[in-house]
């Protein structure tokens, strides 16, 4: 059938107003990030459905199809987003990011794994790839499994590089399959992955800590053990007895056993499976996040990673602020826009503009547009700091100072980011103790 | 007649080819239900139908269709734009709509704008 209704709606962890409780939508796709089920469950909104048959008027239709196609060309002579993306989805980026010693193992302590396991190979042995794309999507980047398993019959999603890293490798688990159903689970149950992930390996540190141990949790949680952590997170979204202790947060959890230095976040929210000693530029952008240490809120790793317009090196910190700030303004002005920022892997932003220009009738720059970003992030900034965030939380957790990285590829780095926020809140137009002007 | 030949295996469901009709069909306006070509969902499988002529043959000679274990009813496939089924029908003005293939050549806009081949002209 063709469906005229679409919806989002919470799970059963938002109901309980579970602080890792996300939105799913009915193509069960995780959107929005940790806590925001929580405050649709705490207002009694379960689901919110869209339907409607108006039509949407483009300015200049032929000058729009015009450039529509220049652009689809652009994407498909990209080998990035003609080969890889479509294949495999961002869950090529698994094997890139093992290479540079950034995926990070056992809450970021380590970075170093047995590879076999992984990868893009094992990905397509362990599942029936089926490309599904958004809407009037040229890449398809998302992955739905055929019924090769049960667990994904009909509905199942191949776990993106968000779900591989956060459930897997950093919790230790490097099995494909199980990571799959963890994904699912979170997807059925409503939670956001990068902070379940992260709560588990939280919970993981505490144990091997001897913090807490195994019988006072009721569960045998340990580094590595997939079948205990499917069981868990079954049991947090209930959030009876034990398992309440359990689901409230990598943040809570360690606060309430006297170790906060072991929850690896900011701003309470669990980091993105990128260790930010190994990247720099993402190191940055995860300290000054307005939404927290999410990588998809700016794309640096575009150039950092994969160095697709420009040739940078992960380990350096010159020139990395400017890079942090472009890439946030262009992604707070593409996503106000309702579009996507992974097609920048094969076009440029100024690329953008005369796609929104004959659609909108409008005569906007590349910079003008990226302006309307910058003023997009100070607002979200000004709001966070009348919420009580302030320069004091601009920062990582201590262990990326501290330690380190004991193995792999970028061994002995330690993060910069202390050398790079003066020159970012310079470039922001920003006060050394991070406040934006008012007149901004 | 010119035929659109479908391969349901690349289809990723991005319905693309709903957005070029519309855009194609009526100025400058893009909205899916004035297409004339629909994304179908059966389970994680997506298939383009286009809209076909709505005759009284079709619905008298109806019976059902036993494919593996299931029983279908002969609607599940039919495409016509009948009073009974909510796409293929504009939906301001209640009028049907049929696919006239953009007026070939060269070949329909949903043909040439498909993402990953899954429409072809044959």
């Amino acid at each position: 059938m063709a469906r005229e209704t679409f919806l989002v709606s919470i799970g059963p962890a938002g109901e309980k107003l579970l602080p890792l409780a996300n939105l799913v939508n009915d193509r069960f796709l995780s959107v929005g990030g940790a806590g925001i089920g929580a405050v649709m469950g705490a207002k009694n909104l379960k689901a919110i459905a869209v339907k409607g048959q108006h039509s949407l008027q483009v300015a200049d239709g032929s000058r729009f199809v015009q450039v529509i196609n220049t652009l689809i060309n652009k994407l498909n002579r990209a080998p990035l987003t003609s080969q890889s993306m479509p294949q495999w989805g961002t869950t090529f980026l698994v094997g890139l990011c093992y290479q540079k010693g950034i995926l990070p193992r056992n809450n970021f302590r380590s970075t170093s794994q047995p590879l076999k396991n992984i990868g893009t190979e094992a990905l397509n042995s362990a599942f029936a790839l089926r490309g599904r794309g958004c809407f009037a999507c040229p890449i398809a980047c998302i992955k739905k499994a055929d019924v090769k398993y049960s667990a994904f019959e009909g509905k199942g999603m191949v776990p993106t590089y968000l779900a591989i890293g956060t459930l897997g490798f950093n919790c230790g688990i490097s099995d494909l399959s199980a990571i799959g159903v963890m994904s699912v689970l979170c997807g059925e149950m409503g939670l956001d992955p990068v902070a379940t992930g992260g709560n588990f390996a939280t919970v993981m540190e505490l144990v091997e800590k001897k913090a807490v141990t195994p019988e006072e949790l009721k569960i045998d949680i340990s580094f590595g053990n997939a079948d205990s952590m499917i069981e868990a997170i079954r049991l947090i979204s209930t959030k009876k007895g034990y398992a309440k202790r359990l689901g409230q947060g990598g943040m809570a959890i360690s606060e309430s056993f006297n170790m906060p230095e072991i929850f690896m976040g900011v701003k309470g929210l669990s980091l993105s499976p990128f260790d930010p000693r190994a990247i720099q530029g993402m190191g940055l952008h995860f300290a000054t996040c307005n939404y927290g240490p999410h990588y998809l809120y700016s794309y640096t790793f575009i150039d950092e990673l994969l160095n697709v317009h420009e040739n940078l090196d992960p380990l350096e910190t010159q020139g990395k602020a400017a890079l942090v700030k472009r890439y946030q303004d262009t992604s707070a002005v593409v996503d106000s826009l309702g579009l996507c920022n992974w097609p920048l892997m094969g076009l440029k932003f100024n690329n953008y503009v005369p796609m929104v220009n004959s659609c909108l009738g409008t005569n906007y720059k590349a910079d003008d547009l990226l302006s309307i970003g910058e003023r997009i992030w100070n607002i979200e900034r000004i709001f966070n700091m009348k919420a009580g965030f302030n320069m004091s939380h601009d920062t990582l957790p201590e262990r990326f100072f501290k330690e380190p990285i004991p193995d792999g590829p970028a061994e002995g780095q330690i993060s910069r980011v202390k050398e790079m926020l003066p020159e970012y809140y310079q470039l922001r137009g920003w006060s050394k103790q991070g406040e934006p002007g008012l007149e901004e | 007649m010119p035929r659109i030949k479908i391969d349901h295996t690349k289809c990723t469901g991005c319905r693309h080819c709903e957005a070029a009709c519309s855009l194609n069909h009526v100025v400058n306006t893009v909205n899916p239900r004035r297409a004339r070509i629909r994304v179908m969902r059966d389970g994680n499988r997506y298939y383009p139908v286009i809209a076909g002529p709505f005759v009284d043959a079709a619905c008298t000679s109806k019976q059902f269709v036993v494919i593996g274990d299931q029983t279908y009813d002969m609607c599940a496939f039919c495409r016509a734009s009948c009073p009974e089924k909510p796409y293929f029908i504009e939906a301001e003005t209640g009028i049907p709509l049929k696919c006239d293939f953009c007026g070939i050549p060269p070949s329909p806009s949903c043909v040439r704008w498909c993402n990953t081949g899954a429409l072809e002209l044959v």
